[in-house]
């Protein structure tokens, strides 16, 4: 596709609606070509973000500008060459598949008498623009593979057929920018799975900036170039789908992300010492400080012993094991530590073969060193280092260890 | 950046309100006038249409001589009993057979339900000229009976409630029918509860079309006791009255302003009823 | 609960056949008033529409055809159904359009919506009678302040109701002005079903207001409601009779009987029950074909999904 892709340059976003503000000062560079995710549950303003980016809404503050400085506020819709795919595929009913992917070179490429019901056929040139209209229907539709499909009405299509003439309307008209909003979310699992990958593949082979709006973690990690994780009308942590599972910024970041949920175990600073639960942690803070801090430690990378004593590299808790989930390639253990939390034990492959216990089973839980995570009270990631690897938010402390 | 846009924006709604405005005041016209016309002494409505009233004494007059010259309270009562009259009727004879079509395979049933379904394109006044003719013989014309009779069937009525009952789960039904109530009582305490709005927005629609209806009435009803308000409105035009509009006036607020009443209480059944209607 | 000891004896009879017993006994009132007040009078009429029967005479004979070919070559029940086809080509467009446009320009308002609502439903409301002889006294030629208005704008006096030129019009009018608030709200609820995302979509595309977007989006969508309201409110329009019956008696010179009118004054007036109901049998042709047209042929066509 001949043009260029769009880059962003969102600064101090806000939206209110009356008193409830829907985004607060959001800052966000989109680069072009990139396939942008905005993570977030519902509420979090990810979908307002998204309709002011296509002009639907006006933001109460702050700017957007393109790559080359233009700014977005105020410019219609139309004019942003911007195509989006809504959740309700907002096809217009009225139209056969092949008028709705033709709807917006109609209205960019005829006159306005052209583009008129009966009037338009009997104007010089309108049949011979209707002719380029629909080759390049045509050879949407085939790279869509719905070309058989041109005549019908969308009410005569499945799920994912209604999908992709959504995603073929947006195409047509080579948008330098690609909205998405949940799309997937009206298909079953099968569909949404194949789609996820479809649309990946579309995008990195068209090389169109795409910003996709989705609640679903597993939609984000598997198709984002980087991931905008949205709570409560702000940006809490922007980076790729690894740093943000593994360098969470902040524990609400932590908490929305993995399933099941993360790990959170209470425990107290002094110094640069961290203990938890009566035990001390073999890392040292980065900076000496006097705190309760939230011990945050994924499902995977707890361990667990039968009867055994704790690990060499590290201390480990008696715990009763009130619950097992089997989901065949893993297990889950729900257990409760004595006078501590509940926590989740993923076991997989090694750890699960042979693995067999009772109800009521007394276990030895512990975690690697290395991938604990330390929030203060107010959620804010703290800096330690284990052993002697730097576990923190890399680039930020570099030079100080 | 926004401000070009949010002006035009601007104009474009004022523009639309102005417009809804200047037709709205067209509609309401008839109203107001109504209005300014039962301030009015039968001097003043000519000399000083729009003047200011000269008092509520003029007021009182006028509807007092709306009450007087013709018997306007008789009529209020006449259109009130053959309202609520009919309404009972018509919601005891189709609440039933709603019932019946909607959760009982019995034979016929679907023949039953084209008729009703036919009936909604029948213009009444066609089954009107035989009734007519039956209550002419068995000398029951002027009559409420006569006023009543020929809307006891009701399809529109019919039709609204078997969709409405239609929905209502079976598994209910089952369950009550366990628990020993009996038909009557699964009707009355769990289905028609659950169909209240529906029953309401009907209730509106047939009060307001029967309040309303001129035909019928003007066909069956001879004498001025058995007169419901729209013929009463004849009566002004014909009687003696035919010029004294501040009477006409007054005569013809009385008339409107019940139905209006309703219409204001009860806006959301209304609409429905009416939207749902198109078929009167 | 107290009934369980009685059951097994009370349900030995197949439940099919006591579902059905209850059935009809359900449906027995309506099945009655149905045969007696729908689908006997019909079959009444039909037959009397071959008679000579007038109310009140001792006997009667069957004439065949007469009365439908009495009716192709009487000049007033031609006229009347030519008045009341004109009433309703002058009352159908102005209530629809108006309605449709009204309905567009509401829908942007959030506000005062609800106020627009109840004020133009006001008409369907009220007592149609009552408020035409308000519209009379309007209109009125000598002391109607519509007159006043139209002098001191430069227009002449216009006797709306006595001129047989203007009569029906003014009537078909008034009639529209009725039924105004009914489109309108109809129309609201069509235009409501419209999914903001489709406009959305519509504003991307290019169509982000105005002609282009009522004309791609907006009306095509609406076909269904557009449908269903032309055809209730032709319905409506074609049993014109208030109006004619309060203002005008089907005068001046004629000029306003409407179909339903002729049939009022034939049976009731002067008693020529078969003619009546030959004119009876035309009117339930055209309003039950209309009907028809409205269930069986624009429900399927129209719909979309």
């Amino acid at each position: 596709m001949g043009t260029s892709s769009r880059g962003l340059k969102i600064r101090g976003l806000g939206k209110h609606f009356g008193d409830t503000t829907v985004l607060r000062g959001l800052d966000l560079d989109v680069i072009p070509g990139e396939f942008l995710c905005l993570l977030g549950p519902s509420g979090c303003g990810k979908s307002t973000l998204l309709r002011i980016l296509a002009g639907f809404e006006e933001p109460t503050e702050g700017t957007i500008e393109t790559e080359d400085g233009a700014s977005l506020i105020g410019v219609m819709p139309s004019r942003r060459d911007i195509a989006m795919v809504f959740q309700s595929f907002a096809l217009y009913p009225h139209m056969s598949v092949h008028d709705n992917i033709a709807a917006p070179l109609v209205m960019r490429q005829m006159s306005w008498a052209q583009r008129q019901p009966l009037l338009g056929a009997l104007l010089p040139r309108g049949r011979a623009i209707r002719g380029e209209i629909s080759s390049a229907v045509e050879r949407v539709a085939a790279q869509l593979r719905i070309s058989h499909l041109l005549a019908r009405k969308p009410g005569q299509l499945s799920g994912g057929q209604k999908q992709r003439v959504a995603i073929g309307r947006a195409l047509i008209r080579e948008p330098r920018l690609f909205l998405m909003d949940e799309p997937l979310s009206s298909l079953d699992a099968a569909l949404r799975t194949e789609m996820r990958g479809e649309i990946v593949d579309l995008q990195r082979r068209l090389g169109i900036t795409t910003i996709y709006v989705t609640h679903d973690q597993t939609e984000a990690m598997t198709m984002a170039d980087r991931i905008v994780l949205m709570m409560d009308g702000r940006a809490l942590q922007i980076g790729t789908p690894t740093t943000i599972f593994h360098d969470p910024r902040h524990i609400a970041v932590a908490k929305f992300l993995g399933t099941p949920a993360i790990n959170i175990l209470p425990g107290d600073v002094s110094g640069r010492r961290v203990r938890c639960l009566g035990r001390d942690l073999p890392v040292t803070m980065t900076e000496p400080t006097d705190r309760p801090v939230q011990i945050a430690v994924r499902p995977e990378d707890m361990t667990i012993r039968v009867g055994g004593k704790g690990s060499a590299i590290a201390p480990s808790w008696m715990a009763t094991v009130e619950r097992l989930e089997p989901i065949g390639h893993e297990t889950l253990v729900h257990a409760r530590v004595d006078e501590g939390p509940r926590v989740i034990v993923r076991l997989s492959g090694p750890q699960l073969a042979g693995f067999a216990m009772p109800g009521d089973a007394r276990v030895a839980i512990g975690f690697d060193p290395v991938a604990l995570k330390l929030f203060d009270e107010s959620g804010a990631r703290l800096t330690h280092i284990a052993g002697d690897r730097d576990v923190a938010p890399a680039p930020h402390h570099a030079e100080a260890s | 950046m926004s401000a070009p846009n949010a002006s035009r924006d601007m104009l474009r709604m004022a523009g639309a309100n102005a417009v809804l405005m200047v037709v709205a005041a067209i509609i309401l016209l008839p109203f107001a006038w109504m209005l300014l016309t039962v301030m009015r002494s039968p001097a003043e409505i000519f000399s000083d249409p729009f003047g200011l009233p000269q008092g509520f004494g003029i007021v009182v007059e006028n509807f007092h001589r709306a009450f007087t010259t013709v018997p306007m309270a008789r009529f209020l009562f006449n259109g009130a009993v053959v309202v609520t009259v009919l309404l009972f009727l018509q919601l005891a004879v189709s609440i039933p057979a709603a019932y019946a079509l909607a959760k009982f395979p019995f034979s016929g049933r679907n023949l039953l339900f084209g008729l009703v379904v036919a009936a909604l394109c029948v213009p009444i006044q066609v089954p009107m000229l035989p009734i007519y003719i039956a209550l002419a013989y068995a000398g029951a014309l002027d009559s409420y009976f006569a006023l009543i009779f020929p809307f006891l069937f009701s399809p529109f009525a019919i039709f609204m409630l078997r969709q409405q009952f239609k929905a209502f789960p079976n598994e209910i039904i089952q369950a009550a029918r366990l628990d020993g109530f009996s038909e009557i009582q699964i009707l009355l305490k769990l289905i028609v509860p659950s169909a209240r709005p529906v029953i309401a927005a009907f209730a509106v629609f047939s009060i307001t079309a029967h309040w309303n209806d001129l035909y019928w009435p003007l066909i069956v009803v001879s004498s001025q006791d058995m007169a419901t308000p729209p013929l009463g409105m004849l009566y002004f035009r014909d009687g003696d009255l035919g010029t004294d509009y501040g009477a006409l006036m007054a005569g013809a607020i009385v008339t409107v302003t019940p139905v209006m009443v309703i219409f204001l209480i009860a806006q959301r059944q209304f609409i429905k009823g009416l939207t749902m209607t198109g078929l009167k | 609960m107290s009934g369980t000891s009685v059951l097994p004896r009370a349900r030995r009879r197949p439940a099919a056949n006591r579902a059905a017993v209850h059935g009809l006994l359900l449906a027995g009132p309506a099945i009655l008033f149905l045969s007696l007040l729908m689908v006997a009078p019909i079959f009444v009429v039909f037959g009397l529409s071959f008679t000579d029967y007038s109310l009140g005479a001792i006997q009667f004979s069957f004439i065949g055809l007469g009365n439908y070919l009495q009716i192709a070559s009487d000049a007033r029940a031609l006229g009347a159904i030519g008045h009341t086809l004109v009433y309703v080509a002058i009352v159908v467009p102005i209530a629809v359009l108006l309605g449709l446009f009204l309905a567009l320009m509401i829908q942007q308002r959030r506000r005062l919506r609800h106020t627009y609502e109840v004020l133009f439903f006001l008409p369907a409301t009220s007592t149609f009678v009552a408020m035409a002889l308000v519209w009379q006294f309007l209109l009125h030629g000598r002391i109607g302040p519509i007159n006043d208005w139209l002098v001191w704008i430069g227009l002449g006096r216009i006797d709306f109701l006595t001129n047989p030129a203007t009569a029906l019009p003014t009537l078909a009018v008034i009639g529209a002005w009725q039924l105004v608030g009914q489109t309108t709200i109809l129309f609201l609820a069509g235009l409501s079903s419209v999914s903001s995302d489709i406009y959305d979509a519509a504003a991307l595309d290019g169509m982000e207001a105005g002609w282009d977007r009522f004309i791609r989006i907006t009306f095509p969508m609406l076909g269904p409601t557009t449908l269903f309201v032309v055809v209730t409110t032709t319905i409506t329009a074609f049993q014109a009779f208030d109006g004619v019956a309060a203002l005008t008696q089907g005068g001046p010179a004629g000029s306003t009987e409407t179909l339903l009118y002729k049939i009022y004054l034939e049976a009731y007036q002067y008693t020529n029950m078969g003619y009546a109901s030959a004119l009876s049998i035309l009117f339930l042709a055209f309003i039950a074909a209309l009907s028809m047209f409205q269930i069986f042929v624009a429900e399927k066509k129209v719909h979309y999904s």
